[in-house]
């Protein structure tokens, strides 16, 4: 029986390891590299003619949606996003090719974050047939070149621990917090404005938004709303200014995308069951700001 | 579809919506363009980068960033040697022992003409092996016992190469591989003759010299890229040029962390 149960994790976890998460070298040494994964230019501008904004968000809602039907872990999303960003930053492609780029993107990132990673088949059924498994191997050929092989890019995930920890929030409060901040740092990989920005700043601007979420239904936090971002920023040494702007873009973006989920309730597109059963929290509707 | 679906434990295919095309039917000719075009960057990418021809894995004959050293091959160690693979098994293949004429004259310092060198003796021997992989042409010679033969004069009139290439030790003049196939005997036949008879090789004798298949790796293992400067680019950084493509700053940031 016992082994039953275990059978249905999908996947067998480590426990978190105090010297990763609870050393500040290592979060030092985070805010020394991140700027290295960052894509090299705004591409809309100087590297791609066919590819336009809107067009990079569907394909970014796509991949979302794939990555919560696959209950990917949280990371693979946003860090197939850094891969699709460099790639689009260096190589001009058409937008039909745009929806491989993000299938072999989820196919790299899931391989190094997963245990059990997202194959080639599945990743061409969801773009419904219109590439095949071999193309498929042979993008990720291309594109793993074009990143250099980098794959270990630094993703706002990779901060949220570190930044928790240092919060005066109460032990309990944290796992919502974490949940709501994974959520915004998903909604900020689907909007481009938030591409160029260092994932500190992110992870930062989404923990901020999370706590002030929640603090209006309960009491979340000790901490004013000024002093929160303060304490924010310093821990991520972010500027002040900076993290507030972020914050209220997330905020915006955060907006929007209620506006959008309530569309498409309307269609009935999506059960409820269905959403919560996503390892990537789309609960974004629990929060009104 | 149905029953690819279900083998691949497909969570019970409900065509969801995010089974969707985005942008339309690709066009799958032009796409593999493109896939031809991309790659053909790299390689010349790599090529640049690291001063390598990879597809004749040799290196670039013209003076460049890197300079290129040959090494023996049983100087490094085991992983980067040589392996054959067969069926699930992964099987070093070993380094034949140096024959007596070559180990009297331990390696010396491998002069800087060494890539023009090997470059002006590509010649001599008649290009083949892609069995293996697409060698240079001396790479290839020992393949085939016939084209040892045709392979080494060249090389033992060299007197000042020949050290240089100990690593291909296996490359005396025809003589002496015969005793040196003999000589090799004990250590190298028990790996090498389990690698040809599970390669499915014929007589075990006739492919004795398949030591010489150590020739081979020995050649094409250059693992130890110099700079030719000291403050030159250490090779692995971003060449400083970089490839356009995704750009100089694309750079391993391992360079940093340590």
């Amino acid at each position: 029986m016992e082994l039953l149960c275990c059978e249905m994790d999908r996947v067998r976890r480590a426990v978190p390891d105090a010297n990763l998460l609870y050393d500040d070298r290592i979060l030092q040494n985070l805010l020394t590299i991140e700027e290295r994964y960052l894509p090299q230019c705004s591409y809309f501008k100087c590297v791609q003619k066919d590819i336009q904004p809107y067009m990079r968000r569907m394909v970014a809602t796509w991949m979302l949606e794939v990555c919560e039907e696959q209950k990917c872990e949280e990371e693979v999303f946003p860090l197939a996003m850094n891969y699709l960003d460099r790639f689009l930053a260096g190589v001009p492609t058409p937008k039909t090719h745009l929806q491989l780029l993000g299938a072999v993107c989820m196919f790299l990132a899931s391989k190094l974050k997963e245990t059990i990673p997202l194959t080639a088949e599945k990743l061409c059924i969801y773009t419904d047939n219109s590439i095949k498994p071999q193309e498929l191997l042979e993008w990720e050929l291309v594109v793993l070149g074009k990143l250099k092989w980098n794959l270990a890019a630094v993703t706002p995930h990779d901060f949220i621990e570190h930044i928790l920890r240092k919060l005066p929030q109460p032990n309990e409060k944290l796992p919502l917090i974490r949940k709501h901040a994974q959520t915004f740092i998903a909604l900020c990989a689907t909007d481009f404005k938030f591409a160029m920005y260092p994932p500190s700043m992110i992870a930062t601007g989404s923990v901020g938004a999370a706590i002030c979420g929640l603090q209006q239904d309960e009491d979340v936090s000790s901490l004013t709303s000024d002093a929160l971002v303060e304490l924010l920023a310093k821990i991520t040494n972010t500027d002040v200014d900076c993290l507030k702007a972020c914050q209220e873009q997330i905020e915006v973006v955060l907006l929007n995308s209620l506006q959008q989920f309530r569309q498409d309730q309307g269609d009935g597109s999506k059960s409820e069951d269905e959403l919560d059963q996503a390892s990537t929290p789309t609960d974004v509707r629990d929060i009104d700001l | 579809m149905e029953r690819l679906v279900s083998r691949r434990n497909f969570p019970p295919l409900v065509r969801t919506s995010a089974c969707r095309s985005l942008f339309g039917p690709v066009d799958h000719e032009e796409l593999s363009r493109e896939l031809q075009m991309r790659l053909a960057e790299l390689t010349a990418e790599d090529q640049r980068r690291w001063d390598y021809n990879f597809q004749q894995d040799m290196p670039l004959p013209g003076p460049g960033r890197l300079q290129w050293t040959e090494v023996d091959s049983e100087s490094v160690p085991a992983f980067y040697r040589e392996t054959v693979q067969v069926g699930r098994c992964r099987l070093l293949l070993a380094p034949r022992p140096r024959p007596d004429g070559v180990v009297a004259n331990p390696p010396p310092g491998p002069p800087a003409e060494e890539p023009l060198d090997n470059v002006g003796e590509a010649p001599a021997s008649p290009s083949s092996g892609p069995a293996v992989a697409p060698a240079p042409a001396p790479a290839a010679a020992p393949q085939e016992s016939a084209e040892q033969e045709a392979g080494p004069p060249p090389r033992s009139q060299e007197p000042v190469a020949e050290p240089l290439h100990s690593g291909m030790s296996g490359r005396p003049a025809p003589a002496a591989a015969a005793t040196a196939a003999a000589a090799a005997g004990a250590t190298a036949a028990a790996a090498t003759a389990a690698a040809t008879s599970a390669a499915g090789g014929g007589a075990a004798i006739k492919k004795l010299p398949g030591p010489l298949i150590s020739d081979f790796f020995a050649k094409r293992k250059r693992p130890a890229p110099e700079a030719k400067a000291s403050n030159e680019v250490p090779a692995g950084c971003a060449a400083p040029g970089g490839g356009p493509p995704v750009g100089p700053a694309e750079q391993t940031p391992r360079k940093r962390l340590r």
